[in-house]
């Protein structure tokens, strides 16, 4: 029988500012991006307990943050200092399996299975590891084991903070029927709507619902994923990976507050986050074609362009000229609406390495490759700050070193 | 609150279980004393490696510093002060 071990640490970045700085613990304490705190613009990316008591959650604007909580304690992000916490948890689970999956800067899957030899049971393995992460980085964090990866993800979200649940395969029925249908992992908020519509309020009540009924409304893959959800059916293995394994696509976008009309100013921005994905792609050695142009207008409708290239490139010039195309195609809507939100990512990616054809009439490619290449090799010896284009001066810090990137992979487990 | 400062400072350190360890630093011709260090990681700068620590002082606020081996200096960057 497998036991899979999640392992979700209570309030990340709040946790780890609160151990570091005593004067802000049991205070209501809110991380935001790092552009947030001067402009307004952006989002908090984590809250504290005693500022969730205020309604504050992840996600939420932080001017809103500010108005249900204007006495809270608002910082911006040390994201270096996040991954440094990261790689030592990871370092604190490898020493308990060796199948680790790093699910994201804050959860981790372990597959308990094999350790059976060396511990008497999943119990005990889980309660050694929190006590190891407890005395070794200071952190609460809750933990859920089941029998599959599904099943201890919902286990560590019931008993938070510091949670402690196992699920066994018996129990099942009896823990899952009587949650609500938007606590099952992959159901969000569009998808929950529409089942309490046709009635479907709970687990069990979606357990109960015909499959075939379910397959005709959201296709034969997500439909039947979500019935085997509901009876907490999942044989996704925990897979161990490196970093940069299975990148997908690159992605840079940025929140832009109450939002920007002027198409020139927009051109900048999609300048600065086309830098930052390319420089990104170069240094995870990936070429790519296909070129995706997300926005969000007055925050209420959200538009996604994509184009793809005859040639792959790394290069920001050729993507940035097809990112503002696909902006200029959509001036009727931006004239009316404001600009909330402005992405720019690249997908369709092929490895460096690989052969590929080339262009023949590429020859300003040549220049523009030298230019990066020095650019990059400035950055890596002297910090991503310390060059920019002309035309970035001052959007530069804002925008290039945009924390809320994205690299995507394959979902590698969905329920 | 925490306020942002990026000065050099001087700062005294021991090493201590293959550690580097602050004991005190100057700042402003004053010398704080730590007390304790309440957080520390490392991160890169271009090629060079960066330590940051989070220390409290006998002034019961926390100041964090970092060495950048470029120049093998200590700079503060930020405080945060009781309120």
């Amino acid at each position: 029988m497998r036991h899979i071990l999640h392992l979700d640490m209570d309030a990340y970045f709040a946790s780890i500012e609160q151990r570091d700085y005593p004067n802000y613990r049991n205070k209501p304490l809110i991380i935001c991006h790092s552009e947030s705190l001067s402009t307004w613009r952006g989002i908090v990316a984590t809250a504290s307990y005693e500022a969730r008591m205020f309604g504050i959650k992840s996600g939420l604007s932080v001017w809103e943050a500010k108005s249900l909580c204007p006495h809270g304690i608002f910082i911006s992000g040390n994201y270096a200092k996040y991954l440094y916490v990261t790689r030592k948890l990871v370092d604190i689970c490898q020493r308990f399996s060796d199948v680790v999956e790093v699910f994201s800067i804050d959860e981790v899957f372990i597959d308990l299975s094999p350790m059976h030899r060396h511990y008497s049971s999943p119990t005990e393995a889980a309660r050694r590891l929190r006590w190891q992460i407890r005395s070794e980085l200071g952190l609460p964090v809750s933990v859920g084991i089941g029998p599959n990866k599904l099943v201890a993800k919902m286990a560590s979200d019931l008993n938070k903070p510091e949670g402690f649940v196992i699920i066994d395969q018996s129990d099942l029925p009896d823990i899952l029927a009587p949650l609500k249908v938007e606590s099952l992992f992959g159901v969000g908020r569009r998808v929950g709507r529409y089942l309490k519509s046709i009635g479907i309020a709970t687990i069990g009540e979606l357990a109960g619902y015909p499959v075939e009924k379910l397959t005709a409304r959201f296709g034969p893959m997500m439909g039947t994923a979500l019935h085997n959800a509901a009876i907490g059916k999942d044989s996704s293995p925990v897979r161990t990976s490196r970093a940069d394994d299975l990148i997908k696509s690159f992605g840079h976008s940025s929140s832009l507050g109450k939002g920007i009309y002027d198409l020139d100013e927009l051109d900048r921005i999609i300048l600065g986050l086309t830098d930052g994905v390319t420089r990104r792609m170069r240094r995870h050695k990936y070429l790519g074609r296909t070129v995706t142009l997300r926005l969000g207008l007055d925050r209420l409708l959200f538009l996604t362009r994509s184009q793809t290239m005859a040639f792959p490139t790394d290069l920001s010039k050729p993507i940035f000229a097809i990112a503002k195309d696909l902006l200029r195609k959509e001036t009727k809507d931006i004239g009316r609406y404001p600009v909330t939100l402005i992405g720019v990512s690249v997908s369709n990616l092929i490895d460096t390495k690989c052969n590929h054809q080339l262009s023949l009439f590429d020859v300003d490619g040549h220049r523009q490759k030298n230019v990066s290449k020095v650019m990059d090799s400035i950055k890596n010896k002297y910090g991503e700050d310390c060059i920019s284009r002309g035309s970035l001066l001052g959007w530069h810090r804002e925008f290039q070193n945009a924390p809320k990137t994205e690299i995507s992979r394959p979902r590698l487990w969905r329920p | 609150m925490g306020f942002c400062i990026d000065e050099p400072i001087d700062v005294s350190v021991v090493f201590r279980s293959g550690r580097l360890q602050p004991t005190s630093f100057m700042w402003h011709k004053r010398l704080y004393k730590v007390e304790r260090t309440t957080g520390f990681y490392s991160d890169f700068k271009g090629r060079w490696k960066r330590y940051h620590y989070a220390v409290q002082t006998d002034t019961s606020d926390v100041y964090e510093i970092f060495l950048d081996t470029e120049k093998m200096s200590w700079r503060l960057s930020r405080i945060h002060q009781n309120d």
